[in-house]
């Protein structure tokens, strides 16, 4: 490969696989045989064209520096500055650049070129960060061969137990792209030491995590939602009871990103599901300094705390979104985040109409309750699948009468203290349609003095 | 074959500080007690209060509104302005 | 206790001495290392009489840390 991109004389990028650089290729052969190109270079197959003096630009260096967009491309260059340049196949527009008027005998006029390798996903990150100013401002860890990226970074304490995916320049620059702020804003203060994290830290937690670019929107959002103090991040965080992030999503972004509502919904399966909550658990770790045995006093913790992140089906219109319940506009995307510290399932095999199921769904939080010293104080996000939302949905019942008649079963019949303030009772649908389950996921400390479900638009 | 990593930490929040220094003695001060609101932490603070009382210590309460969450920047500036030591608890 | 040393008063934190190692993670995060005196665990459950006796048991280190320069 030959970085150096002479800098004087007409300079030629083609490759290949682009039939207008087949067609061009004997133009190639003619202005070389007129002494009349500096350079020649390919994207992928440095012996195209065919017996020329042909640079391998497989790396892609020079069609980055040179900022090509499509193949072939025609640059004239004098004193190292580029005067002039011609995209795809025109004979007049090589002819003009060239200083020759019978280019090509026998070709159409012109004929649209194809896109550049350079402009690939995936290669464009790559090629910013080998040889462009990327703007990433977080210290570097360079490892030679044979250090293994994922044993040195679980030697530096960068993980949660699970391997973590190396963050390079690229896919942090990729991750990046998909945002709108500047690498160097910043998001807030992560407890417990609150230290500031960055757009630029997010991402590469993010990249880590395993999320794809394209869920970073997301993550943001969680983020936002997170650091509201209503949701008391700092609290979970230390707590003895071991309380992990769930995060519930709704809108178009669903679709978009891949995320699951059916089958194993709060299990294992999907990468988009696996990885968002994750970040949060990263980024706690590695920019708050959030250790178990450290400040995370939970005694016992539980499976949730490696992060929940799961779709609400949406399927049903007559179901009211989570989101559009707590005040997003229908059509738009957003993220609900609930301090949980644990899930239960509810098997009622017999349940025929709404009200058997208010009735077994009573004594499953009445027993759940009896876990605190205090009956209340512990919020609950319950899950509803397909068929116990079937029965609900025959019996005429939609989300706020569900929510009400929960409310009401659980504050007994004389009045008495509910279980549960409005807002603590949170209800979602989501699962595989067969099966006669529910499963609770119970809170931490709920309303003002604990943590509160706090709700975030996702940014389009 | 170089494999470069970003960094995922912070940076150290703020550099090392130094506690301000007692003071020579408690005699005649006011000392804050600042309940955190755990569980039982209350019975303590009482009973401490009374103790410090018996030495002729000056005493005040304060309280976070929850344990789950940092105290608000008002408690905070009403101790600093209202004492001269402050006891904070109990972390458990 | 950042947030009230800041303010230029003395402090001390009544801690679990469970959460020990709480407390080292806590101080080298913030850089900041706080004035602490342990409570022997657990103090959840106590009753009254047991909680006196843990009042007692500290209430010398506690006078002893706001007056130590």
């Amino acid at each position: 490969m030959s970085s150096e991109i002479p800098e004087d004389g007409l300079v030629l990028v083609v490759r290949e696989g682009c039939p207008t650089c087949q067609l061009i290729a004997p133009v190639a052969a003619d202005l070389e045989a007129r002494g009349a190109l500096a350079a020649i270079y390919s994207q992928d197959n440095p012996d195209f064209p065919a017996g020329l003096r042909v640079n391998d630009d497989r790396h892609l260096e020079v069609s980055f520096r040179l900022e090509i967009t499509i193949v072939p491309t025609l640059i004239r260059v004098t004193g190292g500055v580029e005067t002039s340049r011609a995209i795809g196949w025109s004979r007049r527009e090589w002819c003009a650049i060239a200083a020759l008027d019978d280019l090509g005998p026998g070709l159409p006029e012109e004929q649209p070129g194809c896109g550049s390798l350079s402009e690939e996903p995936g290669w464009a990150e790559e090629l910013q960060a080998r040889h462009g100013e990327t703007g990433l401002e977080s210290a570097t860890l360079s490892l030679q061969f044979p250090e293994d990226p994922f044993e040195i970074m679980d030697i530096r304490g960068w993980s949660d137990g699970l391997p973590v995916v190396p963050p390079t320049p690229a896919r942090v620059l990729a991750t990046l792209n998909e945002c709108t702020l500047e690498h160097d804003h910043v998001l807030g203060q992560i407890p417990p030491s609150g230290a500031e994290l960055t757009v630029e830290k997010a991402a590469i937690n993010a990249v880590m995590a395993g999320c794809r670019p394209v869920y970073f929107p997301v993550v943001l959002a969680a983020l936002d939602a997170a650091l509201d103090p209503d949701f008391a991040w700092q609290g979970l965080l230390s707590t003895t009871m071991g309380a992990g992030v769930a995060v519930i999503v709704n809108g178009p972004v669903i679709r978009r990103i891949g995320l699951n509502s059916g089958f194993n919904v709060l299990g294992h399966g999907t990468r988009a599901n696996a990885t968002i909550a994750r970040t949060l658990v990263l980024i706690a770790m590695n920019v708050g300094g959030a250790r178990p045995g450290g400040t995370d006093r939970s005694t016992l913790g539980h499976p949730g705390k490696h992060g929940l992140c799961f779709a609400e089906d949406e399927s049903d219109p007559a179901w009211q979104t989570l989101a559009a319940s707590r005040g997003i506009e229908e059509g738009r995307s957003a993220v609900t985040v609930f301090g949980f510290c644990g899930t239960s399932i509810m098997n009622v095999e017999t349940a025929r109409t709404a009200e058997d199921l208010v009735a077994s769904h009573e004594r499953s939080l009445e027993a759940m309750s009896q876990m605190r010293s205090s009956r209340r104080g512990g919020g609950v996000l319950l899950v509803i699948a397909g068929e116990f939302w079937r029965i609900f949905r025959e019996s005429g019942w939609d989300r706020a009468r569900i929510e009400a008649a929960l409310h009401d079963a659980t504050t007994g019949p004389g009045g008495g203290t509910p279980m549960f303030e409005s807002g603590d009772l949170l209800v979602t649908r989501a699962g595989s349609n067969a099966g006669l389950f529910s499963t609770i996921i119970q809170g931490w400390g709920s309303g003002p003095m604990g943590s509160q479900p706090v709700t975030r638009e996702v940014e389009p | 074959m170089t494999t470069i990593l970003l960094d995922p930490t912070a940076a150290r929040a703020s550099p090392a500080r130094q506690r301000v220094a007692g003071h020579r003695s408690l005699e005649g001060l006011t000392v804050g007690l600042l309940d955190i609101r755990k569980r039982q932490g209350d019975v303590v603070l009482d009973h401490l209060e009374r103790l410090l009382g018996e030495r002729g210590i000056r005493t005040g309460r304060y309280a976070k509104p929850t344990f789950t969450k940092p105290a608000p920047g008002a408690v905070i500036d009403r101790i600093a302005s209202e004492c001269d030591a402050v006891i904070e608890g109990l972390a458990d | 206790m950042l947030d009230i040393d800041r303010m230029g008063t003395p402090a001390v934190a009544l801690v679990s001495d469970e959460f020990a190692s709480g407390v080292a993670s806590w101080s080298d995060l913030h850089g900041f290392d706080p004035a602490v005196v342990y409570v022997r665990h657990p103090i959840q459950p106590l009753n009254e009489a047991e909680l006196r006796g843990r009042a007692e048991d500290i209430v010398d280190s506690v006078i002893g840390a706001l007056t130590r320069s």
